[in-house]
């Protein structure tokens, strides 16, 4: 009897100190996620004067510019790429997205850690990120932005180098669909911040993403992805 | 008959839990770092042994460098920053990032090439006709211990491995992850199994550091647009 107590008691510590791990774990955002016809809810940006009065031209040509040499895309547009892999690190210090588009993946950091100073970090295309839980909400900071890849913002408006985006990742729908609102500060860019929200749907188990190869070298694709202005110029 | 039954259930309980989270952690930067040689380039990749190939591998490679030499292109990988098919990232300077997730480990580079998926979740290879080809192929693992035996099929071919080998789409490679050193050091070992290649399977071993804990990524970018780029790498005239 004494054994079973101590089994008992054995089992039921494990046992808690297991729930008791689980409870302390945050909701687990882990899967591939894909976006469908209605995933995005995206309000037209406000934007400052002089970002209304850029060229769309060059905005566009800067992006397929991009495009055609395979350059890293960079965010937000890795988050447009659907399906998106999220990988939670079991240690809770990490997050990590990736993407079937060859591009380096995004790293959350929830380890506690500050961004790097702008003394030594060079900007890239996909900034810096830093996460923590508000609750059940991941919420990611991501600073430090490169003009490199694609850097039209949905709604309107672009990134650079003074860009702040705020992303809150939240499970709805009972685990079935990822809600990631995202809203962007730059104030030479937006005369408020711009939000919007796309929810992403879980999907089918086994579901894995794929490796969409780039080759610059390929001529008819060149040609092909050259702007017409650009073109017609020469 | 009732307390029994809680006690199995608290045993099994704690049992799986245990188990899933029994493992190493393997998690963090890892990069590698040339204690000899000549650098990121060469130095540990110098003392891995030859791969033995069979005779028209040997040939094959003959006829491209006597092209080369011949003036013809051979291969312009990176003037034109053509993806870095796997093994690449685990060779090169630049850290890479492993992430620990509940049902799959996932190597984040920093060079122009994929993250790379080793799912832990049980599911199998797909059925070689409907798997299609990819730059690091498609990698299914298991723990054996405090080892990871990772296996991997279905790569795209085209690359090298360090020790002369080569990638094809016959390639079957078993990789095993073991923390060493007091986790300091990650050692792979690494086993390329290929009858169109290989007369014997090609083994060896790499030792990656575990970078600071406050390591971050970078963004090692390459641009063919650049003319510097085409200018880094020694090319033969064209023709």
């Amino acid at each position: 009897m004494n054994i079973l107590k101590s089994i008992t008691g054995l089992a039921v510590g494990i046992t808690f100190l297991s729930v008791s791990a689980f409870a302390q774990n945050r909701p687990d955002l882990s899967g591939v996620w894909e976006l469908r016809f209605d995933s995005k809810n995206v309000p037209a940006a406000a934007l400052t004067t002089a970002a209304a009065n850029e060229n769309k031209n060059v905005q566009f040509e800067h992006d397929l510019h991009a495009v055609r040499w395979c350059h890293f895309f960079g965010v937000p547009y890795v988050m447009d790429v659907t399906p998106i892999g999220v990988t939670q690190n079991v240690n809770g210090k990490e997050v990590l997205v990736t993407t079937s588009v060859r591009n380096p993946s995004r790293h959350f950091y929830t380890d506690g850690r500050p961004h790097p100073s702008k003394e030594t970090f060079d900007p890239v295309s996909g900034g810096n990120s830093t996460g923590h839980w508000e609750g059940d909400t991941l919420v990611v900071e991501t600073v430090g932005f490169s003009d490199e890849g694609i850097t039209a913002i949905p709604g309107g408006g672009h990134r650079g180098p003074n860009s702040r985006l705020v992303e809150r990742f939240r499970l709805i729908n009972n685990g079935n669909q990822l809600s990631v609102i995202s809203t962007w500060e730059d104030s030479t860019i937006f005369a408020k911040p711009h939000t919007y929200e796309y929810r992403y749907y879980r999907a089918p188990k086994g579901t894995e993403l794929r490796e969409y190869d780039c080759n610059a070298a390929d001529e008819a694709r060149a040609k092909y992805l050259t702007p017409a202005t650009k073109a017609a110029s020469k | 008959m009732r307390l029994k039954n809680v006690v199995l259930l608290g045993v099994v309980v704690a049992a799986s839990a245990l188990a899933q989270t029994n493992v190493p952690d393997l998690s963090g930067f890892w990069e590698r770092k040339d204690e000899f040689g000549g650098g990121s380039f060469g130095g540990t990749l110098e003392r891995i042994p030859r791969a033995q190939v069979k005779q028209e591998v040997i040939e094959e490679a003959k006829r491209q460098a006597a092209a080369q030499a011949a003036g013809q292109v051979v291969s312009f990988g990176s003037k034109w920053c053509l993806t870095g098919s796997y093994p690449f990232f685990m060779q090169h300077s630049a850290a890479w990032d492993l992430v620990q997730g509940k049902d799959e480990i996932v190597l984040a580079p920093e060079v122009h090439t994929f993250a790379r998926h080793i799912y832990l979740d049980g599911r199998k290879h797909p059925d070689p006709d409907k798997l299609i080809p990819s730059p690091n192929g498609h990698a299914i693992g298991h723990w054996e211990g405090e080892t990871l035996v990772a296996d991997t099929i279905g790569f795209q071919g085209g690359g090298g491995t360090p020790g002369g080998g080569r990638v094809t789409k016959n390639a079957h490679l078993t990789e095993r992850f073991k923390l060493v050193d007091g986790g300091k050091t990650l050692a792979v070992t690494y086993t390329w199994d290929d009858p169109t290649v290989y007369l014997k399977p090609h083994t060896y071993e790499m030792t990656y550091h575990r970078s600071d804990p406050a390591t971050y990524a970078f963004e090692e970018y390459c641009h063919a647009d650049d003319e510097a780029q085409g200018g880094s790498v020694v090319q033969p005239a064209q023709r």
